[in-house]
């Protein structure tokens, strides 16, 4: 009995999902990679960043790159405004921030739900597949999982 | 668990390592060392196999074993140099292995011929005091350092004396019971021909224990009046009880060695009564040094209780608070003037805050301070494995190793060193018939020294060799088209400097040691990159120096703090000369551009960190800026930017790796630092912006 339950925990947290809105598209990731969620950072600029990359910000003490999601996915940037947040996730063993248009909620998805995305057989669009799965809701919602360490591609270093 | 099994390896390794060296310069090991060797390999033994290190177990088994036979017999002289250099590889693969183990791999590495060359080295041993014994002359018994608890002392031949079994407790209050037992059968020693012990091991706390549980058995055959024994026990302080009994000679509870049996007259009966005597007398020395030794050990082991050993990390974690209470105090105060408040109980409060934030502060970083004497020991080791190789001999002399730097700086430290040293012993000191011929000592010396100044510390590695070359380092120089001055403009000087090009070696053959052309750019480069600096002096056929300095610590800066654009900068104090507001008139543009200022008197080349670092919303004309004269490296420069601001002290924090996949380039940014405004502020390596 306990095994049983233990196990629909276990099954309940890997069905976790954190979703964000990027242009206006529902964007999703592992909840466990979520560690804050910060409105209104203060963010210092960098010289020579990218254009993905905004700068480094304070968490209290540590010191945080944060990244556009909207560059990074190569959406038009738009000015920010009070629902604009920075979501502060663990990726290889390093904090990232992430600018997103919009923090939307947490919630359950059923692996039944999930569809590998056909895209990751196509060669059209732009090849880089950091869509990894489709998730197809109730009334029709879609949202998409992101491969968030394809995204970032963070080098483990020697 | 590993972190503690590594951890207090490490520390008898480096303590077994020092032994070793005060040792060898001996040429051999005082009983009390050898004890200590053999103490070492016991405990290395005990928690390698405990931990499963079989391997480690193994090889500190077969150390183990020989200083035993040691410890028992001593070891012929001329074996002494061959066993110091076995148990040195022995602790360069323990060291190894646990080098693995830190780094979360396995322990693999396969001493089975080193266990192989300790066993024959205990045969050899073995036979080589057998033989020296069977001449029983005085130079042989010298090296002999008995264990006078298991002593088997010289029986006549045929000896038909009777045996006494003398059984003795001591008093509660006396401690160190073993001593006290090794006390008592010293003085039966000298009237019986045999004696022997239950426990017979009477060295350690163990056996402490085991006289305080069961009591001291002595069995002894003797031929002085039975009454005469039990007046020399009877003066035994702390005796509770003791009783004596006559035995027979051949009984089984009599310990075989001295039991009556025909084969009893084994190699230690062929002894002379006069070698007996003189063993008597060595092991008599050598009980009452233990017994100050132990004394001392246990002086020891109360100071080392005021000492508890701390994980790093948590200290830099602790830094990290104190740098964040900082910043949030600064806020904090910083505010209230941004509202207006005006209260003189606020200011007093703030005030006292301050003061006590600086004082804990002060005291985290003295917590992290740590004497470079650790690293200064791997040096002697060092000179003293490479004077091996390359045949010469060095003394190695260390001064100010109580210095106390930065556990960081500690870390960045050895590297450079080992460098330079390696340097100095190879191109440096000159061989025996070298010196010799110029009139020196055969021997040759190194001395490394420390000693603070200020924020720095700098250490100082001296060699008497021979100088460095200025012809040939010229020449090198002109053949590599790295210099292209005449000669006679060139100063000693910036002769020096040369050797720290990439690159840049005069050494012909590539030896093991040095000579590949990648040395002293990089020492210069990992030196640069901690903040610090390297400098060399020479004096031909006098030796060669060299300096480095480096700041105390790594943690916490005085810098100046200025912005280009919306960036922050902190420039460490120690680069800045002097910032004005420029004067129109004293720039100029050369003909490829590139833009120059006469400042006092003398034209330092220009650079516009807002060009350098493609910063747009920067300062254009020069009018509206400033320009700072910087000094890296022995090299002056200015920079132009847009405001100054003013001095702070900040703690350092490293940039986020994944920055550096962020961004294009970050040449030239060592680090950043959050000051009480909340803002982060990158700190600019002065060194870096010219090297490009």
């Amino acid at each position: 009995m306990d095994e049983l339950l233990a196990k629909s925990k276990q099954q309940d947290e890997v069905n976790k999902y954190f979703i964000f809105s990027v242009n206006g598209i529902d964007f999703s990731t592992e909840i466990d990679r979520v560690t804050e969620i910060i409105t209104k950072p203060l963010i210092s600029p960098v010289p020579n960043a990218k254009n993905f990359c905004k700068g480094i910000i304070n968490l209290r003490g540590t010191i945080i790159p944060v990244i556009d999601m909207r560059e990074k996915l190569q959406f038009s940037s738009t000015e920010y405004d009070e629902r604009t947040c920075v979501i502060v996730m663990t990726i290889q063993e390093q904090l990232i921030g992430v600018i997103v248009d919009e923090v939307r909620e947490v919630t359950d998805i059923a692996p039944e739900k999930l569809f590998d995305s056909p895209a990751s057989s196509m060669r059209s669009g732009m090849g880089k597949n950091y869509t990894s799965k489709i998730a197809n809701l109730e009334g029709g919602r879609v949202i998409q999982i992101l491969d968030i360490e394809k995204v970032f591609d963070v080098k483990v270093q020697e | 668990m590993l972190d503690v099994f590594i951890y207090e390896n490490q520390q008898l390794l480096e303590s077994l390592e020092n032994v070793l060296l005060e040792g060898e310069e001996e040429k051999k090991l005082t009983a009390n060392q050898i004890n200590e060797v053999f103490r070492v390999m016991h405990t290395i033994k005990g928690a390698a196999s405990m931990m499963g290190f079989d391997k480690m177990a193994l090889l500190s088994h077969a150390i183990e074993d020989l200083f035993a036979q040691i410890r028992e017999f001593g070891a012929p002289d001329g074996d002494w140099p061959e066993i110091f250099d076995m148990v040195f590889r022995a602790v360069t693969f323990f060291n190894g292995e646990l080098e693995k183990l830190l780094d979360k791999k396995d322990a693999d590495g396969d001493p089975a011929g080193m266990i192989d060359q300790f066993h024959q080295q205990l045969a050899k041993v073995k036979a080589d005091t057998e033989k020296s014994e069977g001449k029983a002359s005085g130079e042989a018994a010298a090296p002999k350092e008995p264990e006078p608890s298991a002593a088997i002392l010289a029986a006549e031949p045929g000896s038909d004396a009777p045996y006494y079994k003398i059984k003795l407790r001591f008093t509660p209050e006396s401690k160190m019971e073993n001593i006290r037992a090794m006390g008592v059968i010293q003085s039966l020693t000298k009237l019986c021909d045999r004696i022997a012990s239950v426990p017979a091991e009477l060295s350690g706390e163990d056996s402490a224990q085991t006289i305080v549980d069961q009591g001291l058995v002595i069995y002894v055959q003797s031929k002085e009046n039975p009454d005469l024994l039990k007046k020399v026990v009877d003066e035994t302080l702390f005796l509770q009880t003791y009783s004596l009994l006559s035995v027979a000679g051949d009984d089984e509870e009599i310990p075989e060695e001295i039991r009556l049996v025909t084969e009893a007259l084994a190699p230690e009966a062929q002894h002379t009564p006069q070698e007996t005597q003189s063993v008597a007398a060595v092991s008599e020395v050598q009980v009452s040094s233990d017994a100050a030794a132990q004394k001392t050990t246990t002086a020891a082991s109360a100071a080392k209780q005021n000492f508890i050993s701390v994980n790093v990390n948590k200290l830099d974690d602790l830094l990290n608070l104190v740098g964040e209470i900082v910043t949030a105090q600064s806020m904090v105060t910083n505010s209230a003037t941004i509202v207006g408040i005006q209260n003189d109980a606020f200011d007093v409060a703030a005030q006292q805050l301050r003061s006590l934030i600086n004082d804990l502060q002060e005291i985290v970083m003295s917590i992290r301070m740590l004497p470079v004497s650790t690293v200064f020991h791997k040096m002697r080791r060092l000179v003293r494995d490479m004077g091996k190789k390359v045949n010469k001999d060095v003394d190695f002399v260390m001064i100010g190793e109580e210095t106390e730097v930065d556990k960081n700086v500690i870390d960045h430290l050895s590297d450079p060193l080992m460098h330079i040293i390696r340097n100095s012993m190879d191109h440096g000191v000159e061989d025996k018939e070298t010196r010799l011929k110029n009139g020196k000592s055969p021997r040759g010396k190194i001395t490394l020294s420390a000693q603070t100044t200020g924020n720095d510390v700098v250490v100082t590695v001296s060699d008497d060799g021979k100088g460095l070359d200025r012809k040939a380092i010229l020449r090198k120089a002109y053949e590599k088209g790295l210099i292209n001055k005449p000669e006679n403009e060139i100063t000693d000087k910036e002769v020096y400097a040369l050797i720290f090009l990439p690159g840049f070696s005069t050494k012909e053959e590539v030896s093991e040691f040095s000579g590949r052309g990648v040395g002293m750019d990089v020492v210069r480069k990992n030196i640069a990159q901690i903040g610090g600096s390297l400098s060399v002096e020479s004096t031909p056929g006098q030796g060669t120096s060299h300096i480095i300095r480096i700041p105390l610590t790594l943690t916490i800066v005085d810098g100046m703090r200025f912005n280009v654009g919306n960036i922050n900068f902190i420039i460490p104090t120690i680069s800045v000369r002097s910032a004005v507001k420029p004067n129109l008139e004293d720039i100029f543009t050369d003909s490829d551009q590139n833009e120059m200022i006469m400042y006092q008197g003398n034209c330092y080349s220009l650079l516009r960190l807002s060009d350098y670092f493609n910063i747009d919303n920067g300062v254009k004309e020069l009018q509206d800026g400033m320009i700072m004269l910087v000094t890296a490296g022995g090299k002056d420069f200015c920079i132009f930017f847009d405001n100054l601001d003013g001095e702070y002290q900040v703690v350092v924090k490293t940039l986020p790796k994944y920055l550096e996949q962020c961004t294009s380039n970050l040449e030239g940014i060592s680090g950043c630092s959050i000051l009480g405004d909340g803002t982060i502020n990158l700190i600019l390596e002065v060194g870096r912006l010219i090297e490009q």
